[in-house]
């Protein structure tokens, strides 16, 4: 599902944000990754989605090789993804069930497709109800639902969510975990980029942490302690 | 593509239009002004050639007789024509002739100024064609010296004049009209620029969530058709409504002065230009519109 081999990442500022990173996600895993700000975790969702590319080593993902992959392949790659982002990135001109449309139709799908998928996944993430309403009449919470509901509408085999739970508070952030899990229960592998240290203690599952670059600890059922008692 | 994709990139592109009104209206002023200058010259380099070939067709050498010129003196021209061997052949056109083509000229409305008159005041003419062109010039000089010729006209100096002045103006519009088109398409991928500057956000998700990058472009490479399309209408209706109200005035105006002296000059009818007018327009506007939002996406579209 996932495969990194002595993944190094420098950027053209002389940063280097990546050292030698190692790492295999299986597919069906709910897997956390967690670090302080700057540690590298952005860098390491950034060449996940084929933002940027990786300086040396091997990156796998969803079975494409993203190394070599031509700009051609990246957007067929990525639809092969789901990606939730902590400022939700909706469109604000848009409905509920238009944002969550708009992902299909820049695939291609036909208007069938496009009428059956959206009420499931406006079902899954229980927004049925707003289904007319714009971005900016929804709370945070509910925002972050509608790009969860966006990012999965194309049944995805990876859902990657960098900081879901960044801009909304205790309740929320609950409510969107429990979601990612459901998700997770039917199948898809979910990696969630967080801070969060009691949902990560709570929630119990993979936890890989990184630091200075570096991944630090990967721990089946991990917790999120603090970067400094192992460095 | 996909009858709902197209669908759906004729929506955007108009939508991007709409967004951006202002700026959209400039864009469709300058491609609509870019293509009436070209109208003008194109218009100028129609009638021109069109004027040019009728002058090809005519005679070589005109020449009229004074009015006055007696019997004898006619007999001399014509025996001094006859025996000339640089002329192939000449018609003669009588005095009768000269009076049918006036009333012809008239009309019946007005060839009632003509009652009363007789033919006696107008002149005896002769169409001459040469052996050799290249005499011409030479030949109408002898011709002039011959008792009893007032006038002799022949068309190969106005040819090579107008065909010097047309491809001046050839030179010229193309000049003109490289010059704005160049503005053209500078403002198109401006106003473009302004769009995807505006959707950056949009576009930045549309990316993320698999689309390809022509699924990207094409909603701005419709609005930039969009603008070439609605300045080649707008410059079209422009462009044949002035010059058929030019072109009545004109024509009417040449029939009151035209004679058999005078090269008839007519322009050529709106109707038989208005379509290739109307493809060029479309072909160029089309051209600038295109052309311009590819450099703007080209450029600010690449991460």
């Amino acid at each position: 599902m996932i495969l990194f081999t002595g993944v190094n990442k420098k950027y053209a500022d002389g940063t280097v944000a990546l050292r030698n990173i190692n790492l295999k996600i299986e597919k069906g895993e709910f897997v956390f990754l967690i670090g302080a700000s700057g540690c590298g975790k952005s860098s390491l969702i950034k060449l996940l989605i084929k933002e940027e590319d990786a300086t040396s080593g091997l990156v796998r993902v969803n079975g494409y090789d993203l190394s070599g992959m031509s700009a051609k392949a990246v957007p067929f790659f990525r639809r092969s993804l789901g990606i939730v982002f902590q400022d939700f990135r909706l469109l604000n001109n848009k409905t509920v069930f238009e944002n969550i449309a708009f992902a299909l139709r820049v695939t291609g799908a036909s208007p069938k497709t496009i009428r059956r998928h959206v009420p499931m996944a406006m079902a899954m993430v229980g927004l049925t109800k707003k289904a007319d309403a714009y971005p900016g009449q929804l709370s945070g919470g509910e925002q972050q639902r509608v790009a969860i509901a966006r990012a999965i509408a194309n049944n995805p085999v990876l859902l990657i969510a960098d900081e879901p739970t960044g801009n909304l508070d205790p309740d929320n952030s609950w409510e969107i975990m429990r979601l990612l899990q459901e998700i997770n229960s039917i199948g898809t592998t979910v990696l969630v980029a967080t801070h969060e240290r009691a949902i990560v203690n709570a929630m119990s599952q993979r936890v890989i942490a990184i630091s200075d670059g570096r991944i630090i600890r990967d721990e089946r059922k991990g917790i999120y302690e603090d970067e400094g008692r192992n460095s | 593509m996909k009858a709902e994709t197209a669908k759906y990139m004729l929506t955007e592109g108009v939508t991007n239009i709409n967004r951006n009104k202002l700026m959209s209206l400039a864009s469709v002023s300058i491609v609509a002004a870019t293509l009436q200058v070209f109208g003008i010259f194109y218009i100028c380099v129609v009638n021109i050639a069109a004027n040019t070939a009728v002058l090809r067709d005519e005679p070589e050498i005109y020449m009229e007789c004074y009015p006055n010129a007696d019997a004898k003196t006619l007999e001399a021209v014509e025996k001094y024509l006859q025996q000339e061997e640089r002329i192939a052949l000449y018609e003669k056109l009588t005095k009768a002739d000269a009076m049918a083509r006036l009333k012809e000229i008239l009309g019946e409305k007005d060839s009632s100024i003509l009652e009363g008159l007789d033919e006696s005041f107008l002149p005896v003419a002769y169409r001459i064609k040469l052996n050799d062109p290249e005499d011409s010039q030479n030949m109408a000089d002898d011709l002039r010296k011959v008792t009893g010729v007032e006038i002799v006209e022949f068309s190969g100096d106005t040819i090579s004049f107008r065909i010097r002045i047309l491809s001046w103006i050839q030179a010229a519009s193309a000049i003109m009209i490289l010059i704005l088109m160049l503005n053209s398409i500078l403002i198109i991928s401006n106003t473009i620029k302004i769009t995807v500057f505006a959707r950056r956000k949009e576009i930045g998700i549309m990316k993320h969530i698999g689309a390809t990058d022509w699924f990207i472009r094409w909603p701005f490479l419709v609005e930039g058709a969009i603008i070439g399309l609605l300045g080649a209408i707008a410059s079209f209706f422009v462009v044949t409504y002035a010059y058929s109200v030019i072109v009545t005035r004109f024509n009417t105006d040449m029939q009151l002065i035209s004679s058999q002296v005078f090269n008839f000059i007519s322009l050529v009818k709106p109707g038989q230009i208005a379509l290739k007018l109307l493809l060029s327009y479309v072909i160029i506007g089309e051209a600038i519109g295109i052309l311009g939002s590819y450099i703007s996406i080209r450029k600010h579209l690449v991460e």
